[in-house]
């Protein structure tokens, strides 16, 4: 049996006593190399959901259990560090600082985490030529240049990189693809799914679209997996 | 490093307020510093305007005009004291030295002081320092002029110049003058028709504390400029200085304020030109000990009334009442860096919306809240450091630049260039207060990135 990356259960979250959105998630399990596709509308949850496994708000109720920590329990610090070391994320767009260099933005990274920089064998210029390799993205050409020069298509990809650098077990994307024309759509899951092959992480992605589902072990509704109350 | 990185770049990112803010800041972290220079400089040229006098003896009188009087040579002199008195002060066994002077004449609106070659060879300044020669040697002849820095630099007079001194202290004071014989008499009717016209013609306005009394000036030849002091930065710079028999030569033919005869120098040199009164007797002991059974001594003094000032205690007085105009100039400045420290808060939350992005992206690769508020704080102490630094470099081009200017028109010497002890506890607090002033927005921020988690807005 694969490793467990993430284990919720009997998860309930409101954003306060009075507001009507309420989110109960029954079981939902991560594992090793499992990628699973959480598609819905607008407004029906999916970034609540990222935001409680990546540990940036608590539920009410239930057990969020990354690698064994139940984040639910800990204190935000160790959230914080659970997140620096085990997650990778991508948002929708607009993921990179504009001011800093491709590769200052891909080595944020691992900025705050210990472990990802523990892990990096090699010098950072190589484990970040090997990623951007993968990613189609030239390194000479793209290496030192300002993030706001790059197409909205390669800043994309270098925010893949940024998820990827350290090797974190976890990448959490928030509709990576939303910005992007169709063949660009295609091109950017191919390379993600290349990249992740060989590191077995386990990915979750939401969208509010299930086309690019076909790569994807597990697709689900996100009404299949939290039972929302949105009266 | 990429944290260090991260807040540097995100300020050159907003390099155009953050200019500003740095601007502001140093511009008014110079002004204090200068103001602290200006004020240090001042205090001290102050307090070591008199150094190794024990006593001033005058006819008596209150402390502080005593000393305003024949030190700082403001106001209206004191009634005089004997000749014998001096005499007798002299020849008391405490007494180390006494150096008279007399006052109540000036030029062109600097004070005349009466004086013998012993106060250039005993009178000091700044803990310690004798008072020395540019150019030239002290008096030899009766009209001979020594004058201080300042009086050489403004009236620009050379050896040799000759100069006339006015009755009073004001700029158009009644000349004192000298009948070279029939033909150099001088014209009392022609002085008064020039009376309008030069009371108007005032070129050294600064100097108008002085004027006391009124009067007219008048371009007669008198004495002649034998020396000229080394810049002291007290009011030793900015006096004319004469010897006693000189002060007595000028006065012949006089009877108070008023002349009555004219005199010609060759009957003047035939009298005997010793003094039958002075302002005031510079006195240093032989012992410091002593003094205040010298104190005792001089207030019973039974042939005359006179007092004894001690100058260190009655500057300390005079300082407490001056000083607190300078307290209030650094208070002033001090609130100039707290506006301009307001003005970096304004600008820190003004651009904290727009970076809540910003914030969230770090939030994402696992910065904590106490992160994100450490480097704003990162930002807030470069930013206060910059200013620090070019408000200093500000401070020393000012006075590189205004150097000359400052002591040749106001005697203040500026040591602008060594960092004192005191400027960098400055500088820390300077930057501890923009920490502080940080926390505003540190707080805000907090708020907002426990509120956006990882969702991020605009």
């Amino acid at each position: 049996m694969s490793k467990i990356l993430i284990d919720i259960k009997n998860l309930k979250y409101s954003f306060n006593k009075t507001s009507k959105f309420k989110l109960n998630i029954k079981k939902f399990i991560l594992k090793k190399s499992d990628s699973i596709l959480i598609y819905g509308d607008s407004g029906a949850g999916k970034s609540t959901f990222l935001n409680l496994l990546s540990g940036t708000v608590n539920p009410q109720e239930g057990i969020i259990n990354i690698l064994g920590n139940d984040i639910t329990k800990v204190s935000s610090f160790k959230k914080d560090k659970i997140r620096g070391d085990h997650f990778g994320i991508v948002f929708q767009t607009f993921n990179l600082l504009p001011y800093l260099t491709v590769k200052n933005n891909i080595l944020l990274g691992k900025a705050y985490s210990n472990r990802k920089q523990s892990l990096s064998n090699n010098d950072n210029n190589d484990e970040i030529k090997m990623i951007m390799d993968k990613l189609s993205l030239s390194y000479n050409e793209l290496i030192n240049r300002k993030a706001f020069e790059l197409s909205i298509g390669q800043q994309q990809r270098v925010a893949v990189a940024r998820a990827l650098i350290g090797k974190p077990e976890i990448i959490l994307a928030d509709e990576p693809t939303s910005a992007l024309d169709k063949n660009n759509q295609k091109e950017f899951i191919d390379l993600l799914f290349k990249s992740l092959n060989e590191n077995e992480q386990g990915l979750i992605m939401v969208s509010h679209d299930k086309k690019l589902s076909n790569k994807f072990k597990i697709v689900k509704n996100i009404t299949d997996i939290c039972e929302i109350n949105n009266d | 490093m990429i944290k260090f990185t991260l807040a540097f770049q995100s300020l050159l990112n907003r390099w155009l307020s953050c200019l500003l803010i740095i601007l502001t800041l140093s511009f008014s972290i110079s002004l204090f510093f200068t103001v602290s220079r200006i004020q240090e400089s001042v205090k001290s040229s102050f307090q070591n305007t008199v150094s190794g006098v024990d006593s001033i003896i005058a006819s008596r009188g209150g402390d502080l005009q005593i000393l305003l009087n024949s030190v700082f040579l403001i106001g209206v002199p004191n009634s005089t004291i004997k000749w014998n008195t001096y005499e007798d002060v002299t020849n008391m066994k405490a007494v180390n030295w006494a150096v008279p002077i007399s006052l109540g004449d000036s030029h062109k609106g600097y004070r005349v002081i009466g004086t013998n070659n012993n106060y250039f060879k005993n009178m000091k300044y700044s803990s310690g320092k004798n008072i020395e020669f540019m150019e030239g040697k002290a008096f030899n002849n009766v009209f001979d002029v020594v004058i201080g820095s300042l009086v050489a630099n403004k009236l620009n007079y050379k050896i040799n110049s000759e100069i006339s001194v006015s009755h009073g202290l004001g700029q158009t004071g009644q000349k004192h003058t000298f009948k070279k014989g029939i033909e150099s008499n001088y014209d009392e009717q022609e002085e008064h028709s020039d009376q309008e016209e030069h009371s108007e013609h005032n070129d050294h306005e600064d100097h108008e504390e002085h004027s006391d009394h009124e009067g007219h000036d008048n371009e007669n030849i008198g004495f002649k400029v034998t020396g000229i002091l080394k810049s002291t930065g007290t009011p030793i710079d900015s006096a004319v200085y004469i010897s006693l028999a000189g002060y007595e030569a000028m006065h012949s033919g006089w009877i108070g304020n008023q002349k009555v005869i004219d005199v010609s120098i060759d009957q003047i040199l035939e009298k005997k030109l010793q003094p039958k009164s002075l302002s005031a007797i510079f006195v240093s002991l032989k012992n410091r000990t002593q003094i205040f059974q010298f104190q005792r001594d001089i207030l019973n003094f039974k042939k005359e009334a006179i007092s004894s000032v001690m100058p260190g205690i009655t500057l300390s007085r005079l300082w407490m009442l001056t000083g607190n105009v300078d307290k209030a100039f650094k208070i002033i400045t001090l609130f100039i860096i707290v506006i301009a420290l307001l003005g970096m808060v304004a600008m820190t939350i003004a651009g904290l919306n727009s970076r809540r992005r910003e914030m969230a992206i770090l939030r994402s690769v696992g910065a904590s809240p106490s992160n994100i508020v450490s480097l704003l704080l990162v930002e807030s102490i470069i930013i206060s450091i910059a200013s620090c630094i070019i408000g200093y470099v500000i401070m020393i081009v000012i006075f590189y630049l205004g150097k000359d200017y400052l002591q040749n028109n106001y005697g203040i010497f500026i040591d602008g260039f060594s960092i004192k002890n005191y400027d960098l506890q400055i500088i820390i607090s300077i930057i501890f207060a923009s920490l502080i002033a940080t926390l505003v927005p540190a707080i805000q921020i907090y708020k907002n990135t426990l509120r956006d988690g990882l969702s991020v807005k605009s």
